[in-house]
């Protein structure tokens, strides 16, 4: 059979609809497979009345002489067919006028088997045809997502499906045939019940979300009520409420911030260009929001000109990697034109396309900090250039320290040498004065070369890092023990030292220290036998070490004084030396990075204070 | 014993004094020539005739215009004059012209004492070793 182009091919493929093609008369022309299967028509074009019972093609004639000869689209009616198996099904049609380019006077039929019996008695009984539609709707409602179960006008449970099992955490079988409140009494107070109520007193449904605080569940409830049975369906919308409530709080934090904050804060919409900016553009930059909403326009133009190229390549940039966390530092004209230091920190958001949708992020006002950079990198700089100074001049000072002592040597050994040659090429000659004169300016001189030694023994002291070494002080304090072995049986002295740290330093010049220290100790005693203890205390960063004596003493006024080079607090004949021991010390320390002090009581003793580094 | 010939080459007044008096106290009998600078001393050991050549050089480092090490290296790089010994008789007790001194091969470097008596023994124990103990190749 020749099929016109103008025949729907969904209803021509259709397992579910019967298409027909009839002429005026009620004949056939045209019958799709669905309806071929059930009827089994012989060759078309064969009467429809051949298949109709009981002068159904009244019916059909009438419909088609609405649909040819009446303003309608389309004409209901309603048929019993006789299947080839000689059974009957009662079906449903609906006539079409035809459509342009069919064939002249050609009508089309519509129609499906209609699933619920009707009221004519069909031919398959009642039972068969019960279990079959209820089979069929178990089996959808078992397989919907959504809960469901059926009440009666007594609310008596007649269906629990599988997701009601599962929500309620309750079998069908233990649950069928009680009553809906007797099991669940907190649903009596909650909007389930005058919900269930009005469905079955007006024969309406209803719709209604509501919490049940037992299954800590929220319930989406859609109730339909029919014949005096009560469908419903629920789903569980708890998730969704939650962020539906996150997503309140989330916002209403984020009304608050903006206005704890004093950031002005954008939201740039990048498919249509448009950005919002919230009310601190009035507090920072002094324009009206409303004035400034709209597209990027507003913000490029103010960027400050130098900034401007930089700016927009970076975020262009930023864009195209599509990166997320973009910031940037420029100036940004106000509405007095005067520019701002702002810190804008925004968050990208990419749609699938990979495209960005959407730029969300905050501008900080770095005026103020800018202001206190710049004046302290001033401040830096200077201290730094001051710094560079102090030290270009400290190894000036240094290296006048060496060169001097050392070119001063040379004269002196000529002053010394010939004063010593005029004592002995003319030792007769001289009288006794001449050789006391000669005596006091060899004496001046021999001074003096005590001071220059000094000296170049102090401009020495200088560390470098590479000569640290790990040095244990034991081994140190006993060399320095050794030193003094003979002038403390002399003097019937005793040194107690404790155990001692390793510590990080150069041996030469702790050694130094220690002589030094524990020198002064012996040196400056008083009649008694001298005593001294070495001891230390460990501290968190560093070692604090103290040397203590019995000896003379120092007055407080002095304290700062002995650490001074070539300061000296007794006369060269009570106490020889020339006063730089301590101020080599002190040096010694510094350079190791420590702190060096006295504390002392006149006649009774001294203690001297060090620290080092750990 | 022939007379021993001496070659001080020194600048300062002083030490060319002091070291003329420590060898005059000396017991052996000496020639001492005295050359005041670097160039001087060249220009003599370029012209001097073998009998002219000491047998002992003193020489100080700090010379004008060419200085003691540069004097030690012309020398030590002549086949005529490398085999007398040169003592290196300096106020510098820096590491480095010692150093460089022996490394220019020298035969000793000494550090003048700054006591009158220490520098008259020290002329003395020279004396002794490089002219009397020590065999040296002879001219």
């Amino acid at each position: 059979m020749k099929l016109p182009a103008t025949y729907p091919d969904i209803l021509v493929k259709s397992g579910a609809c019967f298409f027909l093609a009839l002429n005026e008369a009620g004949e056939l022309l045209f019958a799709n497979d669905y309806f071929r299967n059930i009827f089994s028509p012989p060759d078309l074009p064969v009467k429809f009345s051949d298949l109709v019972q009981q002068g159904g093609d009244a019916l059909v004639l009438k419909a088609i002489d609405e649909v040819l000869h009446h303003p309608v689209a389309s004409a209901p009616f309603e048929l019993v067919l006789r299947k080839k198996d000689g059974t009957t099904v009662h079906t449903q049609w609906e006539m079409h006028r035809p459509t342009p380019g069919s064939l002249p006077g050609e009508v089309q039929a519509i129609g499906t088997i209609q699933s619920a019996p009707a009221t004519h008695q069909p031919l398959m009984s009642d039972q068969d045809n019960r279990i079959v539609s209820e089979e069929r709707i178990t089996r959808v409602l078992e397989s919907i997502s959504d809960g469901f179960f059926r009440l009666d006008v007594n609310y008596n449970i007649l269906y629990w499906n599988y997701k009601a099992e599962e929500v309620f955490r309750v079998k069908r079988e233990e649950i069928i045939g009680r009553n809906f409140w007797e099991q669940y009494k907190e649903a009596l107070s909650l909007q389930f019940y005058p919900g269930f109520k009005e469905a079955f007193s007006k024969h309406a449904s209803v719709h209604f979300q509501e919490y049940f605080p037992p299954l800590q569940i929220w319930f989406d409830v859609n109730a339909y009520w029919f014949d005096d049975v009560l469908s419903v369906f629920f789903t569980d919308i708890t998730e969704k409420k939650k962020s539906d409530q996150e997503v309140r709080t989330i916002n209403e934090r984020l009304k608050v911030v903006e206005k704890a904050t004093k950031d002005v804060i954008w939201d740039w919409d990048l498919v249509n260009n448009r950005v919002i900016w919230n009310d601190n553009v009035m507090s920072m930059f002094g324009y009206v929001p409303e004035n400034v909403n709209g597209n990027t326009r507003w913000w490029f133009d103010n960027l400050h000109p130098d900034d401007r190229k930089r700016v927009i390549g970076n975020l262009k940039r930023h864009i195209r990697e599509q990166l997320v966390n973009w910031q940037n530092e420029y100036r940004f004209r106000c509405a007095n034109g005067a520019y701002k230091y702002v810190y804008d920190r925004g968050f990208a958001i990419y749609a699938q396309s990979q495209r960005p949708s959407r730029m969300i992020g905050t501008m900080q006002d770095l005026t103020e900090r800018k202001a206190s950079e710049f004046i302290l990198k001033k401040l830096n700089n200077s201290l730094e250039k001051r710094a560079k100074e102090l030290a270009a001049s400290n190894d000036e000072l240094e290296r006048f320290a060496y060169v001097t002592s050392h070119d001063l040597q040379e004269p002196l050994r000529m002053v010394t040498s010939f004063l010593q040659l005029l004592q002995k090429r003319y030792r007769d000659k001289l009288d006794a004065k001449a050789h006391e004169y000669i005596g006091f300016a060899v004496d001046g001189a021999e001074r003096m070369k005590g001071l220059i030694l000094d000296l170049l023994e102090y401009s020495r002291v200088n560390t470098n890092k590479s000569e640290l070494e790990q040095v244990d002080l034991n081994e140190v304090a006993a060399n320095v023990l050794l030193t003094y072995k003979q002038l403390l049986s002399e003097t019937d002295g005793s040194i107690d030292i404790t155990s001692l740290p390793m510590i990080k330093g150069n041996r030469t010049q702790l050694t130094q220290l220690l002589q030094n220290l524990i020198g002064n100790a012996l040196k400056y005693r008083r009649a008694e036998p001298p005593r001294i203890q070495v001891t230390v205390e460990e501290h968190p960063q560093e070692f604090e070490f103290a040397v203590i004596d019995n000896g003379i003493g120092i007055e407080e006024r002095f304290y700062h004084k002995i650490f001074v080079i070539f300061q000296r607090l007794h006369h060269k004949n009570e106490y020889s030396g020339t006063g730089i021991g301590l101020a080599i010390c002190k040096k010694i320390i510094e350079k190791h990075g420590g702190r060096i002090w006295v504390e002392s009581e006149p006649g009774e003793g001294s203690t001297f204070y060090f620290t080092l580094p750990k | 014993m022939h007379e021993v010939k001496i070659l001080l080459i020194e600048d300062n007044d002083g030490d060319i004094v002091l070291t003329l008096e420590a060898l005059y106290d000396a017991r052996l009998k000496n020639e001492v020539k005295v050359i005041k600078d670097g160039a001087a001393a060249i220009e003599f050991f370029a012209s001097a005739t073998k009998e002219e050549l000491p047998d002992l050089i003193l020489l100080d480092i700090n010379l004008p215009k060419i200085d003691g090490k540069e004097v030690l290296q012309y020398v030590k790089s002549n086949p005529e004059l490398k085999r007398i010994p040169v003592v290196m008789l300096t106020t510098s007790s820096a590491q480095s012209d010692i150093t460089d001194s022996y490394n220019g091969h020298a035969n000793c470097y000494i550090t003048k004492p700054v006591d009158l008596n220490k520098f008259f023994d020290l002329v003395k124990v020279i004396e002794d070793f490089w002219i009397t103990i020590v065999k040296l190749p002879g001219k």
